[in-house]
């Protein structure tokens, strides 16, 4: 804890080896959300790049309250949505509980897909599929506060989430994961 | 397996997995980000320097934060000038009672409120109209003085000479005229001279 105060003193100083040292720290786990929110690679390094320029411009702010990840992590979540807010399209579904297939893909088929494999899943769904599907599935984010973040009704993010579950089950079972097979 | 069932094995599943995914970026990604920081770090430090302030104007050179500047202060120069200069004195003269179309109307700034008599200047000056009206415009905030002198042709002449706002001849007696708390009218009845 101490540490991590002394680092953040130093980076505020425009230490760079100490922003260097805070970036190696985080990166990796950071290059994660980057990866799961953007569509490719590069589009991912580019986020990478720009939450790292924003947090170390927001890091007078940082109140050592709570985690500093968990701090670093929200700096990354919003500008990957602040860079893809433009691009983002949120078609309302017509009935958010008409797609659920119980009969479809699951759990047990997901478990057979390599984390590679997951991954290359999310990078087909739509961009605002993969958004709130990132930030409600993975994020643990609630539908009031993904409405909030993007902007949205909490109607249409639950729409969007809907709609994401359902294209990855088509995902899967075009892949040939379907249910029946697994059992 | 239900469908809420199968939701949440499907959620736990890829929360599990993705929750503390990581993944190594490339090199070339610190490389520029570090390019990044040290341009953003040593712009920081021209744009403090004051024998830089060349730099400040020249095209796309920090251009927009200086253009910002000079706008905020003309804009509050403007505002400030504006206000200045917003204040209307204005009134008419009467000698017994009829409006006096010959005569002058002096205005005289008080510098210091606690001494008045001893920081007056004299403002302006402007000759009545033929109703006796008069009107300062654009009159910067303060404390003033009116007197209304009566014109050697004007009827009423020599008994009734000068006055002061407050209807009184000397100006040891005479009101004040803050601009801070206006009024409608300063109107002034001019005291017969005393013999």
């Amino acid at each position: 804890m101490e540490e991590e105060k002394e680092l953040i003193d130093r980076c505020l100083n425009q230490d760079s080896s100490a922003q260097e040292e805070l970036y190696h720290r985080f990166a990796s786990r950071m290059y994660g959300i980057c990866l799961r929110f953007a569509g490719e690679t590069v589009e991912a390094q580019d986020l990478l790049q720009e939450g790292f320029i924003k947090t170390f411009q927001k890091l007078r702010s940082y109140r050592s309250e709570g985690s500093f990840e968990g701090w670093i992590r929200r700096i990354f979540i919003n500008t990957a949505i602040n860079v893809k807010r433009r691009e983002m399209k949120f078609n309302v579904n017509k009935d958010i509980d008409q797609d659920h297939h119980p009969e479809d893909a699951g759990a047990d088929a997901l478990s057979r897909l390599s984390q590679q494999e997951l991954l290359d899943l999310i990078h087909q769904l739509p961009l605002g599929y993969r958004t709130v599907f990132n930030l409600y599935v993975i994020e643990g984010y609630k539908h009031r506060e993904i409405g909030k973040m993007l902007k949205i009704s909490e109607n249409t993010s639950k729409s969007q989430l809907s709609g994401a579950r359902k294209s990855l089950r088509m995902l899967l079972n075009k892949q040939g994961y379907d249910h029946g097979r697994d059992r | 397996m239900t469908t809420e069932e199968t939701d949440n094995g499907f959620n736990r599943h890829f929360r599990e997995v993705f929750r503390s995914y990581e993944a190594d970026p490339p090199p070339s990604v610190w490389n520029s980000l570090k390019e990044r920081l040290s341009e953003q770090s040593a712009g920081r430090e021209r744009w403090f320097k004051p024998e830089n302030i060349v730099d400040w104007f020249r095209p796309g050179y920090r251009l927009y934060p200086t253009l910002t500047i000079v706008a905020f202060l003309l804009i509050s120069l403007f505002i400030w000038l504006s206000i200045r200069h917003t204040n209307q004195i204005h009134g008419s003269a009467r000698v017994k009672g009829e409006e006096l179309c010959r005569g002058t109307a002096y205005l005289f700034h008080v510098h210091d409120h606690q001494k008045p008599l001893d920081s007056v200047m004299f403002y302006k000056k402007m000759k009545l109209d033929s109703n006796g009206r008069y009107t300062f415009s654009k009159v910067p905030s303060g404390t003033y003085f009116l007197r209304i002198h009566v014109h050697d042709d004007a009827p009423g002449f020599p008994e009734y000479k000068f006055g002061y706002y407050g209807d009184q001849l000397y100006w040891n007696r005479a009101s004040l005229i803050h601009t801070e708390f206006p009024e409608e009218d300063y109107s002034v009845n001019i005291p017969k001279l005393i013999p």
